[in-house]
C-alpha cells in the first residue's frame, strides 16, 4: 500500500511538469535482493551441572531440572523452521558387566527451547531431532531449560557425564 | 540648314544619352527562405531511432551483510560511487535550456516486517545530465526526505555527443535505523525522470 501511495506521489510530482511530446521520460528500475537466512549470534553455552548424584547414589534431578542457558540469534524469513536435538548426559566410564540392574551411566531429559513465543522440545532417549516447526521471522533469545532427567532409578556410576543440546534453525521449510 | 542639322544633332545626342537610363528601373526579386525547429526532446541511443522514452536497470544484488543489515557497500555509496552501474544513454534537446525532475520511491519487498526488522530502504535517486558548457546538471530526490526543491531544476544545453544522462542511486539507509535487520525477499524500487525543453 505505501508503495502505491509513493508511486502515486512520484506520479504526481512529475506531472507538475507540463506535458510535452517532445520531452522524454526515463524509468530506471533499481533491483536487489536478501536472501532468507538465519544466524546465531551467540551459538554456545556452557551449562555445568556439577555433581550429579543425591546421597544415595541415585540422580538428583534438582541438578538438571529447570537448568538454562540462553542463545541469541535470528531468521529474516517468516518460513524459518526451528529443531532440537538433546543428547543424554553420558558418563566416562561405562556400567560393569553384571551391573547393570543397579548402575546407569546415561542420564536422560526433555530439552524444551523458547523462541519468539513459540515451545519446541526434544528427549533425549531418541538419537534423532524433534521435527522442525515454524519459528518464524524473529530476532532474539533462544532459551534452552532441561527438564524430566532419569536415570531409571538407578545408581549413577562415577564419572565425568556430558551431553548436549542442539538446536538448528532453518530460513525455509 | 546648318542649324537644324546641329539640333537634330542635339536631340540624337540626346536620345542615346537616355537609353541607359531606361535599363535601370527593372525590378529586383526577392525569395525568404524559412525554416523552423521545435523545441524537443528525444533520446537518440547510438545507433538506434529517436524515441521519447527510456528504461534501464540498476541491478544491486544481495543487499545484507553477514549480520543481516543493510551491507556497507551499500551505505557508504556516493554519487561518485554509486550503487550498481549508472544507467547512461544520450538525449538530444535542441532547446537552450532543458527542464529536468526526477521523483522515486522506497527500496521495498512486500514480505511483512516484524519488530527488530526492515522491509524498506530509503535511497537518493540522481539523475545528471552533461552540458553543452561544460559541467554537469543534477536533480535529486531523498526517498526519506520526499519532494523537495532539489528534484526539479532548469539547465543549460545539453551536451551534443555521447551519453549525456545517467540515473544512479547512492545513500542506502535502512528504514526504522540501520541496526534493523532485512527482511528476506526481492527488493524492487522505480526512478522516474523527465525532461523536456524550456520554450
Amino acid at each position: 500500500m505505501r508503495k502505491i501511495l509513493l508511486a502515486a506521489t512520484a506520479a504526481a510530482a512529475l506531472s507538475a511538469v507540463p506535458a510535452s511530446a517532445q520531452s522524454v521520460t526515463g524509468t530506471v528500475n533499481i533491483t536487489g535482493s536478501v536472501a532468507a537466512k538465519c544466524k546465531f549470534v551467540t551459538s554456545s553455552q556452557d551449562l555445568p551441572l556439577g555433581e550429579l548424584a543425591d546421597a544415595d547414589g541415585g540422580l538428583d534431578t534438582t541438578k538438571v531440572d529447570g537448568q538454562t542457558r540462553t542463545l541469541t540469534g535470528w531468521c529474516n524469513n517468516s518460513a524459518a523452521t526451528l529443531s532440537v536435538k538433546a543428547t543424554a548426559l553420558t558418563g566416562d566410564q561405562p556400567v560393569t558387566s553384571g551391573a547393570e540392574a543397579a548402575f546407569t551411566d546415561t542420564v536422560n531429559y526433555t530439552a524444551s527451547v523458547s523462541a519468539n513465543g513459540k515451545s519446541f522440545s526434544d528427549i533425549s532417549t531418541d538419537a534423532v531431532a524433534s521435527t522442525a516447526a515454524n519459528v518464524d521471522m524473529f530476532s532474539g533469545n533462544i532459551a534452552v531449560t532441561l527438564g524430566s532427567s532419569t536415570a531409571a532409578s538407578k545408581k549413577l556410576v562415577a564419572g565425568a557425564y556430558t551431553g548436549k543440546v542442539e538446536v538448528f534453525l532453518s530460513p525455509t521449510v | 540648314m546648318k542649324t537644324m542639322l546641329s539640333l537634330l544633332a542635339a536631340t540624337t545626342a540626346v536620345a542615346i544619352a537616355t537609353a541607359p537610363a531606361q535599363a535601370q528601373t527593372v525590378t529586383t526579386g526577392t525569395v525568404n527562405v524559412t525554416g523552423s525547429v521545435l523545441g524537443r526532446c528525444s533520446v537518440v541511443a547510438p545507433g538506434g531511432s529517436a524515441t521519447q522514452a527510456f528504461t534501464g536497470t540498476i541491478a544491486l544484488g544481495a543487499l545484507d551483510a553477514a549480520d543481516g543489515t543493510l551491507a556497507t557497500g551499500f551505505t557508504t555509496t556516493t554519487s561518485a560511487a554509486s550503487g550498481g552501474t549508472p544507467v547512461a544513454t544520450r538525449v538530444v534537446c535542441t532547446s537552450a535550456s532543458v527542464s529536468l525532475a526526477i521523483v522515486a520511491d522506497r527500496l521495498s519487498t512486500a514480505a511483512a516486517a516484524v519488530s527488530g526488522y526492515s522491509n524498506e530502504i530509503d535511497y537518493t535517486a540522481e539523475m545528471q545530465v552533461a552540458l553543452a558548457a561544460g559541467g554537469n546538471g543534477t536533480v535529486t530526490y531523498s526517498t526519506a526526505a520526499g519532494a523537495t526543491a532539489a528534484n526539479s531544476a532548469t539547465v543549460g544545453r545539453l551536451a551534443a555527443s555521447g551519453n549525456n544522462i545517467a540515473v544512479k542511486a547512492y545513500g542506502f539507509s535502512t528504514r526504522g535505523g540501520a541496526s534493523n535487520l532485512l527482511v528476506a525477499g526481492n527488493y524492487t524500487s522505480t526512478i522516474t525522470v523527465n525532461i523536456q525543453p524550456v520554450a
